[in-house]
């Protein structure tokens, strides 16, 4: 129960270091050809054999989440890491609108895996990763580069039950910030009337951060924490006069202190 | 109740007065003005040709729409995103501004 002591500045490395930047070595090219196989084949096939685009989309998203549960246990089984979950069952009630901070590169995966027909907002310059582009486009994923595109695409998920997940962040938070969010997830919450239901993630030691290469593996394998925390209400647009971006700023002040109140309470 | 009318009042003042002085740089300043505070909360000492939107003013792309929207319905014109792409600054907003009036 002692407080923890800050971590000195070159802890010594646990476990089997060197196995476990093959490991995850392994995991990315595991991921990338997968992709890249999904892409090329597996989607192609599908659209052949299944004409029905909503149909395909959630086969696809089925596909993806089924992947990136097989994913995660498989680094998981190679002893690269481990995580735990806190209060998973919000996710997957239908329309949910999860937002969460966005520490590492797989954030995504860990939430997608949790998540039954999810649809994510992501970053528009993975739409040209031939990697990654025709899985995301079956899986109907959004882009994120016309503000009001991505709004209405999302709001059409929502009202059709699927949960849509956002990292309003934007980018991987450096390590030791509080998270930053844009005010795009508050605006898809006043919009369409959807409360939000946030997440936050802890990943120690820090990994796969913006200024890190996959092959700095942490000095023993790192731990991810997913919180669900409680939803945060949605303003009521309806009533009052004030105007809509008015509306989104008080949405937003009150996402960050759902979250604020999550990290500080998840602190050791 | 009595903060809402006054809130009311104010926004009915500011939208007569910006239907039709929009003559010169400093009017459409001080309009801009009006409409950044109705809008976005914006501290109008803070709205000055240099303050860079983004950055300075916090108004993001999504703001960035509705502002256009605004600015539809205040200058009469039709306007096109596009060519709002380019806009960085408050300046740039007048300016942006003063061409749709020419036009």
């Amino acid at each position: 129960m002692s407080s923890e002591q800050p971590a000195p500045p070159h802890p010594k490395r646990q476990g089997n270091y060197y196995w476990r930047v093959f490991a995850s070595g392994l995991g990315f090219a595991t991921f990338g050809i997968a992709g890249l196989f999904a892409g090329l084949l597996g989607i192609p096939i599908l659209r052949l054999c299944i004409r029905d685009q909503a149909r395909q989309q959630a086969m696809v998203r089925h596909g993806v989440q089924r992947f990136f549960r097989l994913f995660i246990r498989m680094i998981k089984g190679l002893g690269v890491l481990t995580w735990s979950v806190d209060n998973p069952a919000p996710l997957t009630r239908q329309g949910t609108l999860i937002v969460a901070n966005h520490p590492s590169l797989l954030d995504v995966v860990f939430l997608v895996s949790l998540i039954p027909n999810a649809c994510c907002i992501v970053k528009q310059s993975l739409f040209r990763n031939p990697f990654m582009r025709g899985a995301l486009t079956a899986a109907g994923y959004i882009g994120n580069d016309d503000p009001m595109q991505m709004l209405d695409a999302a709001a059409r998920n929502l009202a059709q039950g699927s949960p849509v997940v956002m990292f309003p962040e934007g980018t991987r938070t450096e390590p030791d910030q509080r998270p930053q969010f844009g005010r795009g997830a508050a605006n898809l919450s006043v919009r369409a009337q959807c409360p939000i239901t946030p997440v936050f993630i802890r990943c120690e030691p820090t990994t796969l951060t913006r200024n890190e290469s996959w092959y700095q593996v942490p000095y023993k394998p790192m731990h991810y924490t997913i919180i669900v925390g409680p939803a945060c209400p949605v303003i009521d647009a309806a009533q009052g006069t004030a105007p809509v971006s008015i509306l989104v700023r008080r949405q937003q002040a009150r996402v960050m202190e759902f979250f604020t109140r999550m990290v500080d309470s998840g602190r050791p | 109740m009595h903060a809402d009318n006054i809130h009311t009042s104010n926004r009915t003042h500011l939208t007569g007065m910006t239907s039709n002085n929009l003559n010169s740089q400093e009017e459409i300043l001080a309009t801009l003005r009006g409409i950044l505070e109705e809008m976005f909360e914006t501290d109008p000492d803070a709205v000055v040709p240099a303050a860079l939107l983004y950055d300075d003013l916090d108004i993001d792309s999504i703001d960035a729409v509705d502002l256009i929207i605004r600015l539809k319905d205040l200058t009469g014109r039709k306007v096109s995103p596009e060519e709002f792409k380019a806009v960085r600054t408050v300046g740039d907003v007048i300016t942006a501004i003063e061409k749709l009036l020419r036009n």
